[in-house]
């Protein structure tokens, strides 16, 4: 008598471990990546280290004095009055206005002050450290 | 007397479209998320309310983080490396991530340093008490 071989039966490769793997990569790619947008601000004015032009008009001097204090020529004064303070200074929003850091001053004050301003359009501000 | 047919075995669930949905996922989180090497201390950024000055940007994974100590962190470098290869990268615009509590001495340094190697325009990752319009 005639034995023939059995047909192996073909089994179906296991998808187990590949769905594992594959939901790790996910969970991984999930936990790692940074989505959304960010809000910047320039920094980069007209001038921030050096003017763009001659320094024209009156003196324009600001200095922070670090935890919201500000002081224009020397004078103690809100950042609120700050821009309409600088309006008779200037001959043009352009003009550049000194912003003088002092040691307590923080980099939250410098961004106040820039954005404190920029509704009047002043924006070549120059910034110089103490 | 008739007896139940004995209950049929149940068939396997089909996971077929379900690995084709986590494929689909991972693909997307692949191509649209960024890795990005974040500083080992933590950065406060510096509030602003609203101002038509701040604009919304994409995030980017190569942001000049500049902790409240002064140190510059740039694609995981520290210092002078950092400023090594911010030069040789020479990235536009500079976007810096500073802490709200950076002395603004060390911030004027850095910003002058940047342009004295010709590098701008820089800009600031700010956090918005409101969110722009724009």
């Amino acid at each position: 008598m005639i034995t023939l071989p059995r047909t192996p039966i073909r089994k179906r490769p296991s998808l187990t471990p590949m769905i594992d793997v594959v939901f790790l990569l996910l969970v991984f790619f999930m936990l790692a990546a940074r989505f959304g947008t960010d809000v910047v601000i320039d920094l980069t004015t007209s001038g921030t280290t050096s003017p763009a032009t001659d320094y024209q008009g009156p003196p324009r001097l600001v200095t922070l004095l670090g935890q919201g204090r500000v002081q224009l020529n020397g004078f103690d004064i809100t950042l609120d009055d700050l821009g309409d303070a600088l309006g008779p200074l200037m001959t043009s929003p352009s003009d550049a206005v000194i912003v003088q850091t002092a040691d307590r001053a923080t980099t939250q004050d410098v961004v106040d002050t820039i954005t404190a301003l920029q509704p009047y359009g002043i924006d070549s501000l120059v910034l110089v450290g103490r | 007397m008739q007896f139940k047919s004995a209950p049929t075995r149940p068939t396997r669930e089909n996971i077929v479209p379900m690995i084709n949905v986590v494929f689909l996922l991972l693909i997307f989180f692949l191509i649209t998320s960024t890795l990005a090497p974040r500083p080992d201390r933590p950065i406060t950024r510096p509030t602003v309310g609203q101002s038509d000055r701040a604009h919304e940007r994409a995030s980017d994974p190569n942001y000049v983080f500049v902790p409240a100590d002064g140190g510059l962190i740039y694609l995981g470098a520290d210092n002078d490396k950092a400023w090594t290869r911010l030069a040789a990268n020479a990235p536009s615009p500079i976007i810096i991530e500073a802490d709200q509590a950076l002395p603004a001495h060390a911030l004027v340094g850095i910003l002058s340093r940047l342009e004295q190697m010709g590098l701008g325009p820089v800009q600031m990752v700010i956090d918005p008490t409101t969110v722009p319009d724009t």
